[in-house]
């Protein structure tokens, strides 16, 4: 088997910058980030699971709930875009997105960096690090940097692909079917997606039989492009930590796997799959899932 | 303090004109490398641009053939895309770099709906052969109609024929089936190839956008613009560096401007600090200038030659060192406002000085040494004025005294105070009459000075001569100013030229006049002579005896001796006549006008006879006798020398012809003279010629008949003739030339017997004369030994002959000489013994080995019994005093007989043989010993 004729590569580490990383660390943990201290980074990405909420919708500032699931931070380096409508170019941008968003850290800027400033010590680091001293890019940097470092490694298939170690006989099964059935097409690469936009419900009207009113983050990647083709279009989001999510989509409206694969069958595939194809392609699912030293293992 | 800044306005003009220039090349230099750097840069974006749109082709072509496994590296390219995008933004960019990017911009967001569109287009195809095969199965009855629709899907592609698939695929949809397996089959058949043709229709719609999108036009639009930017850059750097290098070009013009300037304005100083170092140099002061520090920045050659210094290093170079080092300069410094220093070597200085302007001094020293010495001058002059024996009385044009000095007031007796203002004449004595003083005053006038001897009256009245120098002092002009007189009191000066005027003329001794003021007497009565003819004689007295008075008695008895024939003498004149004392124990008498010559002779018996009565000299009675010349003016001479000179002559003729005589003098004794000179001149010119020779006559052991030597004779042959010792010996011994003549003779002989001696075999002795005069000459042991030496001739062998004469002088220093003689190893003997004053005495103080008794003896032995007796006396004393004695003028056998009888040692005479030269006495000694040995026999 050659790996590079296998639509699904082996993740790797980035370069990052170990001072900004730490740097990084300490603010993606610090509630300081948030209007009154409620919430941080951390609060909804929480990186001993998944990198995610164990909730359909997280809280925010005064228990506001967000307009979409919270996706997982791990590997988020190797998104298309970042945000289920590809909202921010990539990981800095990210940042500002929650610190001004009222429903998640309901603050500005310049109020997060007062409120910063009055750490003496923690305004020395950032003028160690960063030219600027503290600031809304030097911010912005640090937790980029930090979540750059944040890829799980040598997950069980990765090493079986590379031929390093054993993959069973179900995964492996369930790999076939992945790329049998077609989902491959677009969970593809080393994050087994994230690198492009799809439509929710190729077959079948995914909403109309949701059972739930439409709402505007809903209509995904359109909210960006304003185009009509792009409307329910969302990022394919990466399936190396699906296994371990609690619910699943951008709304949150599956709260297991193999009901995820079900739905992925039916709606973007126009199938319906055997309770042992979707065990399998579950199993397969399990196999991606790496290391991270965040993560409880 | 106030400081002159001037502002060179032209100098700061350019100098900002050259910063100016020079910053603008900086920045055009710089432009020029900046526009090089953007060129490079943007033609590397340009080439990142065109590489990704050439990827995006590359997997728009992938995506559309289905071969993309994954969208990694799109994703990758995106990424580019963005970075690209986002470094556009922080710089400059042109339009159609950014229109490009716009292109590919939207080509990626094409990429992205193509993405999605050939995805869902493959999920929809990707299932049809499942249902296809599941419609086969089931026996669906639109299988075949499904198999056609998948068929003509596969194989047609892209061109399919749209119209036709819709109809058969509502076909499809629209046929009935009765089974409800095979509805639903027929329905996901439907619904999935629905979906697959919807989304290739977005795929191709998408695609046709994506190829519509003419990015290759874009970038050549981009590429020419970039070359024309590129162009435009070039055309710029060109017009840049034509810029660059015009700005060089008026750059070094205007360097080489301001160098020229800088050049000229540095001769121009270089000109100025020469022009001062030069005028500096010339001062006649020394120069010395100090900068704020101290530190010596400039002195002149006259500053470094007052101070004794050659060149500037060795001078202390700072104010401190100075100081430090004054003493080395400095010997003496007043403190008086003049500052005056006497430096190291003696000059003196006035030293003035000044702060200069920045803070530094000046100093200025001038040579006052002059002035110095001209002060010590005039004071030496005023103490000279004070103190001096002369007088001193100056006076203004107008003839009033001005000045006396104490000298002037000792001398006339008139105070300062009593003759200011007064005429000179108050001293005048009368004695002078009018034409003097016309004389004096134009003497004064033309001559300016005047000195003459003057009487003049004291103020007590006394009239005394004075010696007057009066000098007149005139200005610039030429007018007189000032008299000075200066006067000396010749009171004393006049007696003490009247004693030295006498001293002059007169013996100090005898007080009778010297022979000086007797030439002058000599020379008037000449003189008188030939005004009025008379006779007058010159006698010309020399004491016989006052050498052997003077050196045996002292100088004192001498003097007294002198004194004593002056009294007498003095009784025996007349007062017109002259007695002098010429010299030692000389007188001269002139007796002037005497009626005739036999006078004189009366004169001249007086004074002998009175000299010869004996002297009490210091209690002793010494008798000393005369003997005088007398000469005859006009008739001997008339000239006052010649007549002198012949008296003297007539004077030695009286004394050779026995003393205590008079002579007068004769022509016969002036030939005499004459001869004698003639002789000298010949004899020097014989020694040096070499025309001299020896003759040696034979000495004979009388008892024995054998042959005892030799005795050595100077012979002089002569135009065919010998002239006689007894001749040119006296002439020799006169002139000096005996000294060379005697050690000629003496290296001559004793060579020659020498030789004979060593020839014949012989040991003969041999006899050669000293003279006195050789002793007085220098003659001595040390010559002696000189000449034995070098003839090696046997010193025992060799016999002085000296004279009786030598020994009576008595002398100590004579005897010395003649034990020197001795101690060389040669005999010495007495020659001609019998003639002189024969004693004793002498024969026993000094060293004689032999005696030779005189021929005179031998002639008159056969006929003057006394002459026998004689003979027989020398030898008994010779014999009982150890000497022996050698006869000589042995002519007879009757005369050897009578000497054989007295037991005489030696003979020589010409009973044996004449004085031979060496030639005949070699044979003459051959035939004697043949002889000698037959008689033997």
């Amino acid at each position: 088997m050659c790996i590079a004729a296998e639509p699904i590569l082996p993740l790797h580490s980035v370069a990052t910058d170990e001072r900004k990383v730490a740097l990084g660390r300490q603010l993606f943990f610090d509630t300081r980030l948030s209007r009154s201290n409620e919430v941080s980074c951390a609060s909804c990405h929480q990186l001993a699971t998944h990198g995610a909420d164990k909730v359909p919708r997280s809280k925010g500032v005064a228990g506001r709930l967000g307009d979409v699931r919270a996706p997982t931070v791990y590997n988020s380096v190797f998104n298309i875009r970042q945000a289920w409508d590809g909202k921010a170019i990539d990981l800095k941008a990210q940042v500002t997105l929650p610190v001004e968003n009222p429903k998640e850290f309901a603050t500005t800027w310049p109020e997060l960096i007062a409120t910063l400033n009055e750490d003496k010590s923690f305004v020395s680091a950032f003028e160690q690090v960063y030219k600027g001293g503290l600031s809304s890019d030097a911010i912005s940097d640090a937790i980029a940097h930090y979540e750059r470092s944040l890829i799980t490694l040598n997950a069980p298939f990765d090493l079986w692909l590379q031929g390093k170690g054993p993959l069973s006989e179900q995964a492996q099964e369930g790999y076939h079917l992945f790329k049998y059935y077609g989902c491959i097409n677009c969970h593809q690469g080393k994050n087994v997606g994230g690198n492009m936009f799809a439509k929710m419900g190729t077959f079948g009207d995914y909403f109309g039989d949701r059972g739930t009113p439409i709402e505007p983050a809903d209509y995904g990647r359109y909210n960006v492009t304003k185009r009509e083709a792009d409307k329910f279009t969302f990022k394919v989001p990466g399936l190396r930590l699906a296994a371990r999510q609690a619910y699943f989509f951008h709304d949150g409206s599956e709260q297991s796997l193999e009901g995820a694969i079900d739905t992925m069958a039916r709606y973007q595939l126009g199938r319906s799959l055997s309770k042992a194809e979707l065990a399998a392609i579950a199993a397969f699912l399990e196999s991606l899932v790496g290391h991270h030293q965040e993560m409880t293992p | 303090m106030k400081r002159n800044v001037k502002i060179n306005l032209p100098v700061i003009g350019q100098c900002l004109l050259v910063v100016v220039l020079t910053a603008l090349m900086v920045y055009f230099f710089r432009a020029h490398i900046a526009t090089g750097e953007r060129q490079h840069e943007q033609v590397s974006h340009l080439f990142d641009a065109k590489s990704i749109d050439a990827k995006l082709d590359k997997f728009a072509l992938e995506l559309s053939v289905g071969s993309l496994r994954h969208f990694d590296e799109l994703q990758q390219l995106d990424r580019t895309l963005q970075q690209l995008v986002q470094r556009q933004q922080t710089r400059q960019a042109g339009i159609e770099y950014l229109a490009y990017l716009r292109l590919l911009r939207h080509k990626m967001v094409l990429m992205e709906q193509l993405k999605t569109q050939a995805v869902g287009m493959r999920n929809g195809l990707t299932y049809l052969p499942v249902v296809l095969d599941e419609m086969v199965a089931s026996n669906h009855p639109q299988a075949l109609l499904g198999s056609t629709i998948l068929a003509s899907l596969v194989t047609s592609g892209q061109s399919l024929d749209e119209l036709l698939l819709d109809t058969r695929i509502r076909t499809l949809a629209q046929a009935t089936v009765t089974e409800p397996e095979h509805a639903l089959l027929s329905r996901r058949f439907v619904n999935h190839i629905q979906v697959a043709v919807d989304y290739y229709r977005q795929v191709r719609a998408t695609r046709q956008e994506y190829l519509a999108i003419n990015s290759k036009e874009a970038f050549a639009r981009l590429y020419r613009a970039q070359m024309d930017l590129h162009g435009a850059q070039l055309r710029q750097t060109r017009t840049l560096s034509e810029q660059l290098f015009g700005l060089a070009v008026v750059l070094l013009l205007m360097l080489l401007f301001i160098l020229q300037r800088l050049n000229k304005a540095k001769n121009r100083a270089l000109q100025a600090s020469q022009l001062l170092h030069d005028a500096i140099e010339r001062l006649q002061e020394g120069f010395a200038l100090y900068d704020s520090e101290g530190t010596l920045m400039l002195t002149n050659q006259c500053w470094l030659r007052h101070y004794g210094v050659a060149c500037r290093t060795q001078f202390p170079q700072t104010l401190n060192e100075w100081q430090l080092r004054h003493a080395e300069f400095v010997h003496e410094q007043s403190d008086t406002p003049q500052r005056l220093q006497k430096t190291a070597h003696g000059r003196w200085l006035q030293i003035r000085h000044a702060r200069t302007e920045d803070g530094g001094y000046v100093y200025i020293s001038v040579d006052v040494t002059e002035f110095k010495e001209v002060e010590a001058e005039l004071k030496t002059a005023a103490a000279v004025y004070q103190a001096t024996q002369e007088g001193i009385m100056t006076t203004n044009a107008n003839l009033e005294i001005t000045a006396v000095n104490p000298a002037f007031t000792r001398i006339t007796g008139y105070p300062e105070q009593e003759v200011l203002g007064k005429k000179p004449n108050l001293l005048s004595s009368g004695r002078h009459d009018k034409r003097f003083y016309e004389h004096m005053w134009h003497t004064l006038e033309t001559k300016g000075e005047w000195a003459a001897e003057i009487w003049n009256r004291r103020k007590d009245g006394t009239i005394y001569p004075e010696w007057l120098a009066i000098s007149a002092v005139e200005d610039e002009q030429g007018q007189v100013q000032q008299y000075i007189a200066v006067l000396s009191d010749m009171t004393e000066r006049k007696e003490q030229e009247a004693k030295i005027a006498y001293q002059a003329m007169y013996d100090a001794l005898t007080g009778l006049p010297n022979r000086r003021l007797l030439l002058d007497r000599i020379c008037q009565d000449l003189k008188q002579i030939e005004r009025q003819p008379h006779l007058s004689a010159l006698l010309f007295i020399d004491l016989d005896r006052f050498k052997r008075i003077n050196d045996t008695m002292g100088h004192d008895a001498g003097d007294n001796l002198l004194l004593e024939v002056a009294n007498r003498l003095n009784h025996l004149v007349r007062r017109t006549d002259t007695l002098a004392r010429f010299g030692g124990d000389e007188f001269v008498l002139l007796l002037s006008q005497i009626s005739e010559v036999e006078d004189a002779a009366k004169v001249a018996e007086k004074i002998l006879t009175s000299l010869a009565q004996p002297f009490n000299i210091n209690g002793f009675e010494v008798i000393s006798g005369a003997s005088i010349g007398i000469a005859i003016m006009p008739d001997d001479a008339n000239e006052q020398q010649e007549i002198l000179r012949r008296a003297d002559l007539a004077m030695y003729k009286a004394k050779e012809s026995g003393r205590n005589q008079y002579h007068y003098f004769a022509p016969s004794m002036q030939q005499q003279v004459n001869r004698r000179v003639e002789l000298e001149q010949l004899l020097r010119k014989a020694i040096a010629n070499n025309e001299l020779a020896v003759f040696y006559q034979p000495i004979i052991e009388l008892q024995t008949g054998q042959l005892y030597g030799f005795e050595a004779l100077t012979r002089w042959p002569h135009h065919d003739q010998f002239i006689a010792p007894d001749e040119f010996i006296p002439v020799a011994e006169e002139s000096g030339l005996i000294s060379e003549l005697g050690e000629w003779m003496l290296m001559r002989s004793t060579s020659d017997i020498a030789a004979l001696n060593t020839k014949l075999g012989l040991d003969c002795c041999l006899s050669a004369n000293i003279s006195s005069q050789q002793y007085r000459l220098g003659f001595n042991a040390t010559t002696l030994r000189h000449i034995l030496r070098q003839t090696g001739f046997k010193p025992a062998n060799l016999a002085l002959e000296i004279t009786e004469s030598i020994l009576l002088d008595d002398d100590q220093a004579i005897l010395a000489w003649l034990e020197g003689l001795r101690a060389t190893g040669a005999h010495l003997s007495i020659d001609d013994f019998g003639t002189g004053y024969s004693s004793l005495s002498y024969l026993r103080r000094f060293p004689i080995n032999t005696i030779k008794i005189d021929k005179s003896f031998i002639h008159e032995f056969a006929h003057a019994p006394d002459s026998q007796n004689l003979v027989r006396a020398i030898l008994s004393m010779a014999a009982s005093l150890g000497l022996s004695v050698i006869a000589e003028g042995v002519e007879h056998v009757a005369q050897l007989e009578g000497l054989k009888a007295m037991e005489c040692d030696l003979v020589q005479g010409y009973v044996y043989a004449k004085p031979m030269s060496l030639e005949e006495l070699e044979i003459w000694c051959s035939e004697f010993a043949q002889e000698h040995t037959q008689s033997l026999a």
